[in-house]
């Protein structure tokens, strides 16, 4: 059986019980041990009140106890859903405010913050502590497991599980245009489809060696987790820390022999620029994966160049179908500047872009919306069906039966081979890091300053990061306000990729005739000057 | 200004997020802690140029040179004599 996630492991498991499933520096967990101590995680969650559907929090760095919590979770029958280690406090408590998380999985080192949150998220009751600290006793009123009971625990059977395979499996967080964030809900299915797709098309196997470099609240992550589980082969998460280091990153991926990569580009642009790449062979390197932003075409001409040997992927998606389309990167010409395609729909998925006057797009050159179909298709966005129904809306072209299909946002065109390319956004999200970001949050946060009068965000576009942040910022009075203070306070609000890198203070900002801030005016006059 | 207390203000006033939290100390840990990100490094990386008129080489951009005010004042002091 494999039609939930966990059974993935389960069935690895009994394979390779005595390979290594995840391994994070001196910690190495094999198949058998993350089988039985997930089971053991799964039963206290059981024991602790939790039921078939209920949202667990995952609030953890990368850790092999992020991949046991996982499982553990998955195994009660229960949705895990990641909180991003370095979000701010508030942000943290709307999200478990709005999915009613009422058990999480924290680290020792964040005890008082998660007391912190719990004071103002009633529906926390349990913090299950997930590494062998001892140092912390009481958390608020919560009621507090530690790490040993779970290890200790008597009984490390897989506990019964009625799910179904369109059950929810996690929900994951993302930017949302109206100032809060918004909880993208996948079941099962949705993660098999992409999963099976991955295992299919690249044939990873046991030997393989998945590097981990996605925050669990991003999807990216999914791939590396649970692929490899899929397959028996091991998951190396990479130290969030690491990634300030290039040249450390480089020499952690070739002496971690690591053979599948996957992150968005900026990651690899900053190893190209900054890593010393030149001094190793990378020899196991098999596969680079890349997704989450656009990748300037030279520094991947540059990477290729300095890594020739794997094979590498542009992997397309939102959040909301997982990956939907990919290419594979053929040699580029030095003469090439236009940006790579995102390529053809996988298989067992279906893309398609709608134009605006409702027909296909088939042609080269014209451009159109684009849809996702299939069982990637995500549940919508937790506890709001208003925006759910906003992206996720009947299949226009299906008349015979109800489907839902996503409306991405992205807009497309097509080229000479049938390969889709991404021309840009219909909204006012932009990407920064591979992170999806809404202009709105950002705006809403800086409003809600009460020393502010107007504001207004732009992008600025970045050849490494995609985009850099800018604020325009108009004072109730002069003065009275400085750049630190805005970011310190958008730190309170937002993650911290979604904080304004530049701030600029203004007596007014423009105006359009209807009386709106006018954003072209904003973005044309900072065409050029790299903020 | 000496070198501490010049990065000192920097940091504190460019990449501290949590405004509540009181003045660093030169041993505070800045990278564990969050204070110094992948955003946050560009910056100082950026500021050291323009303002301490020193080049970080990629192989000094290391966890060991940036990891309290301390250490980076003692890289910085080192690049400056040579």
């Amino acid at each position: 059986m494999d039609f939930l996630l966990p059974h993935l492991l389960v069935n690895s498991a009994h394979l390779y019980p005595e390979r290594d499933a995840v391994v994070f520096g001196d910690e190495r967990l094999t198949y058998r041990e993350l089988d039985e101590t997930t089971n053991k995680v799964a039963r206290v969650l059981l024991e602790n009140g939790v039921r078939r559907g209920d949202r667990v929090g995952i609030y953890l760095n990368k850790s092999a106890p992020s991949v046991v919590s996982i499982y553990g979770i998955l195994k009660a029958g229960a949705v895990y859903v990641p909180l991003d280690p370095n979000a701010p406090e508030s942000r943290l408590a709307y999200i478990i405010d709005n999915c009613e998380i009422r058990c999480l999985l924290a680290s020792t080192a964040k005890a008082a913050t998660v007391a912190s949150i719990a004071s103002t998220a009633k529906s926390l009751q349990t913090a299950i502590l997930a590494d062998g600290k001892t140092a912390v006793s009481t958390i608020g009123n919560l009621s507090v497991v530690r790490w040993n009971t779970v290890l200790n625990y008597p009984d490390s059977s897989l506990p019964e599980n009625q799910s179904t395979e369109t059950d929810l499996a996690y929900i994951l967080y993302t930017s949302g245009s109206t100032g809060v964030p918004k909880g993208v809900m996948i079941t099962h299915l949705n993660c098999l489809t992409f999963i099976r797709w991955v295992c299919d098309t690249f044939e990873p196997t046991s030997e393989d060696r998945f590097s981990n470099h996605a925050p669990l609240h991003f999807d990216l992550s999914t791939l590396d987790i649970f692929a490899a589980t899929k397959v028996g082969a091991s998951i190396y998460p990479v130290p969030e820390t690491l990634s300030l280091f290039p040249v450390r990153l480089a020499e952690w991926i070739d002496q971690n022999k690591i053979s599948i990569w996957y992150s968005v580009p900026s990651i690899l642009s900053m190893m190209v620029l900054h890593g010393l790449l030149d001094r190793h062979r990378f020899e196991h390197l098999k596969i680079i994966f890349f997704a989450g932003e656009v990748f300037p075409v030279k520094y991947l001409r540059d990477l290729m160049r300095l890594i020739p040997h794997p094979e590498y992927y542009n992997l397309y998606g939102p959040t909301e179908t997982n990956v939907v389309t990919y290419y594979k990167v053929p040699h580029l010409p030095p003469d090439q500047t236009k940006p790579i395609p995102i390529g053809k729909a996988c298989a067992n998925m279906e893309v398609f872009a709608l134009a605006d006057d409702a027909t296909i797009v088939t042609a080269m050159g014209k451009e159109g919306e684009l849809m996702g179909r299939g069982s990637c298709v995500a549940m919508g966005y937790w506890g709001d069906a208003e925006k759910t129904n906003k992206g996720f809306v009947m299949n226009p072209v299906q008349k015979n039966f109800l489907e839902r299909i996503y409306k991405t946002g992205d807009i497309v065109t097509l080229d000479e081979e049938g390969n889709y390319i991404y021309v840009g956004r219909r909204d006012h999200m932009i990407k920064s890091r591979g992170y999806r970001i809404e202009i709105g949050e950002i705006e809403a946060a800086i409003y809600s300053h009460p020393e502010v009068k107007e504001a207004a965000v732009i992008p600025i576009p970045d050849e490494v990061i995609t985009n850099r942040i800018k604020a325009f910022v108009v004072a109730q009075v002069t003065n009275n306000l400085t750049a630190a203070d805005i970011r310190g306070f958008c730190s309170e609000k937002l993650p911290h990729y979604m904080v304004p890198e530049i701030i600029e203070f203004r007596s007014t900002l423009p105006k359009t005739s209807t009386g709106k801030i006018n954003k072209p005016a904003l973005l044309a006059e900072n065409q050029g000057s790299g903020g | 200004m000496d070198t501490n207390e010049l990065i000192k203000q920097y940091i504190q006033s460019e990449l501290v997020k949590d405004k509540k939290q009181s003045t660093l100390s030169d041993t505070d840990p800045l990278i564990e802690s969050g204070i110094i990100d992948s955003l946050g490094i560009m910056k100082l990386i950026g500021f050291l140029e323009d303002k301490v008129s020193i080049q970080i080489t990629d192989e000094e951009l290391t966890p060991e040179n940036f990891s309290t005010i301390a250490a980076i004042a003692s890289l910085v002091r080192k690049k400056q004599s040579n």
